[in-house]
């Protein structure tokens, strides 16, 4: 087994064994002074602790998509393309969410611009063969990444952070670089959108059919709003 | 747990037992290992190069002085016969058949195409003065610190620095135009109070006195001047082996907001009209005009409106390729259909073999067909793009949406044609159904 299968998924700073048993670079503090220093071996800590990190938070931005290892590679090149320009090792981690979230964006950014000339006419438009999950589940994901596609880019990535790659709100305001209230701005505006465009989608408006939340999702955006222009 | 929540956490679940299963760490490290020995063999090239230099600057520190004298340049004639050195005051013309090249030492090149004739009026370390006698010269001027070039032709004066132009002599009627491919230049003489600078994309056309008329000035947009009247449109009348269509005309209305030629100076009677001299130079041409962060940014409505603020129009005439293409990619996606398609156009009308003319001109098939819902103009479009493109990246699409526009336009023969032709391409395309279906029609 190799190491990416040996480590848990989530790795938090702190102590980190390497597969020989040694212990190395116990906190960031250490991890991202060897990095100043250009220890290779820091690098490939640095990978094996924040990788799962930068995974969830891609692939909840991208869903299942057959980029998302060129994005992860997207995010580390930058990190050490940049970790010199990081002064405060305490902030690793949320400055390490923070490229994994605007790689992520550029991407479907990117993605978007160019959708429009690989048009086909809906006749014609070939059924491409999916991995992943099978049935309804594998129904609802792709119903809700193209909702998704509909949405203001910033809606979008708040909505995926924290309902798909369950962050805490905080977590999701560092990470965009925005405010609190700003987040929580973008999550009513965009749970609202989510809920109309939903409707269009069999798979979808069968899970949201009891009411609760979805039927006072206006009401809702009302509350946010409010709360966030406190 | 809300349905909101119940969802996404299925979602959640699904999408990271994917990303899981991928087992993506041991690529990612691959792909840092390979950065890595890139960066070790440029660092190593580096160090090498570097010891090199210091060798060789010593050695050539002491050369130099010797060598590195202010000397004038020299030039050598290519043309029908064997290349020699050239000489100040010689008279080289072209044969009726051959142009003829002037070399000079300092990599800058002035050709003569048949039939025309110049000579070199000085030689300095800096540059020299070419003096057309007569026909149009290509000039291509390297440019270097303190470079001092000029182009002589009758009364007028050519300043150069760096750049590449046609200049052309007309001596029956004292008539000079200059042509910019690329940089600029100023022009002096007869007509001229201050110097007038021609900047890429431009046209100066200038005629000294001649009988009773007073000398006269004109600067332009260099592609409005050769547009030649719009070809008419050939509607495929019958099955043809590819799709033969004539390239499109610029759209009238487009056309009708170029700006004017602008007479910057004309002389005595009733029509004297003074205007500034200097060519203006587009905002939009500056790496951090305003347009190109607020596009970078996603945000291109205001990227949208910036860049008409700084003058998209003239932009479009201006501009490099890659420029003009992002401005029509800008109004796009601001949803401004027809400044995207003037963009469009002025990239396929300018640049017709640079590298993003062939998505322009598939952009312009997809808006005649998303947009105006104008078939038969997408149908043409996307010909333009099959013929003059077939090694495009989007020739996959070019030749299938051409074969839906023909049907939707009503044109059988030719979507037959175009069925044939995808079939041969692509037989197993998202098209595919559709030719077949319409080979067999």
């Amino acid at each position: 087994m190799g190491i990416a299968m040996a480590l848990p998924r989530e790795m938090r700073p702190g102590a980190h064994v390497l597969n020989g048993g040694a212990t190395a670079y116990n906190d960031d503090a250490e991890l991202v002074a060897a990095l100043h220093r250009g220890d290779r071996a820091a690098r490939t800590v640095l990978v094996q602790r924040y990788e799962p990190l930068v995974e969830r938070l891609v692939a909840g931005a991208l869903g299942i998509d057959s980029e998302i290892s060129d994005v992860i590679q997207d995010v580390f090149v930058g990190v050490f393309e940049g970790i010199r320009s990081l002064k405060d090792a305490s902030a690793l981690r949320s400055w390490i969410a923070t490229l994994a979230v605007f790689t992520a964006r550029g991407r479907i950014r990117r993605r978007r611009r160019w959708r429009w000339i690989r048009f086909l006419a809906p006749e014609d438009v070939p059924e491409v063969p999916v991995t992943g999950p099978q049935g309804e589940t594998h129904e609802a994901v792709r119903a809700t990444y193209r909702v998704l596609d509909t949405l203001p880019d910033d809606e979008r990535m708040a909505f995926s952070l924290r309902f798909i790659s369950e962050m805490q709100l905080t977590e999701v305001a560092a990470a965009c670089r925005v405010s609190l209230a700003t987040v929580k701005r973008r999550l009513a505006r965009a749970e609202k959108r989510f809920v109309e465009a939903a409707k269009d989608h069999p798979a979808l408006r069968e899970r949201l059919t009891h009411g609760g939340r979805w039927a006072d999702m206006a009401d809702l955006a009302v509350t946010v709003e409010t709360e966030g222009e406190s | 747990m809300s349905d909101l929540e119940s969802l996404m956490k299925d979602v959640s679940r699904a999408v990271q037992t994917d990303a899981r299963r991928r087992n993506l760490l041991p690529e990612i490290q691959a792909r840092l290992e390979r950065l890595d020995v890139q960066s070790q063999q440029q660092q190593r090239a580096h160090g090498t190069w570097r010891l090199s230099l210091v060798g060789a600057a010593l050695c050539a520190a002491g050369i130099a002085i010797f060598v590195l004298r202010p000397t004038a340049i020299s030039f050598a004639v290519d043309g029908a016969g064997a290349g020699r050195t050239g000489a100040i005051g010689e008279r080289l013309a072209a044969s009726d058949s051959a142009p003829l090249a002037m070399r000079f030492s300092d990599g800058s090149q002035v050709t003569l195409p048949p039939k025309a004739q110049a000579h070199v009026d000085a030689l300095d370390a800096h540059g020299a003065t070419v003096a057309i006698e007569e026909g149009t010269v290509e000039v291509s001027v390297v440019h270097r610190a303190r470079t001092h070039w000029e182009i002589r032709a009758g009364r007028y004066h050519i300043r150069v620095t760096g750049t590449r132009f046609a200049a052309g002599w007309d001596r029956s009627t004292d008539s000079l135009t200059v042509t910019m491919h690329e940089g600029s230049v100023e022009v002096t003489g007869p007509g001229m109070k201050a110097p007038a600078r021609v900047v890429t994309g431009q046209r100066l056309r200038a005629k000294d006195v001649s009988g009773d008329q007073e000398p006269s000035v004109v600067v332009e947009d260099a592609t409005v001047a050769a547009r030649a009247p719009a070809p008419a449109v050939a509607e495929p009348a019958a099955p043809v082996e590819a799709p033969v269509v004539a390239e499109p005309a610029p759209e009238v209305e487009v056309a009708a907001e170029k700006p004017p030629a602008r007479e910057i100076e004309r002389r005595g009677g009733a029509h004297t009209r003074r205007a500034p001299v200097v060519a203006p130079t587009s905002k939009l041409a500056l790496a951090d005009a305003e347009w190109r962060s607020l596009e970078a940014r996603g945000r291109f409505k205001e990227a949208l409106a910036a860049a008409i603020r700084d003058g998209f129009d003239d932009g479009c005439l201006l501009l490099p390729a890659q420029d003009v293409f992002n401005l029509g990619e800008t109004a796009r996606l601001a949803g401004d259909f027809r400044r995207a398609e003037y963009a469009y156009q002025a990239v396929n009308r300018r640049f017709p073999s640079s590298t993003p003319t062939s998505t322009a001109v598939y952009a312009l098939g997809k808006i005649a067909f998303d947009q105006h819902r104008d078939y038969a103009a997408a149908a043409k479009w996307f010909g333009v793009y099959v013929k003059r493109f077939p090694d495009g990246k989007l020739i996959s699409e070019a030749s299938g949406l051409l074969l839906v526009s023909r049907i939707k336009a009503g044109d059988n023969a030719g979507a037959r044609a175009a069925a044939e032709s995808y079939l041969r391409s692509f037989k197993d395309g998202p098209y595919a159904k559709l030719a077949r279906d319409t080979v067999g029609y």
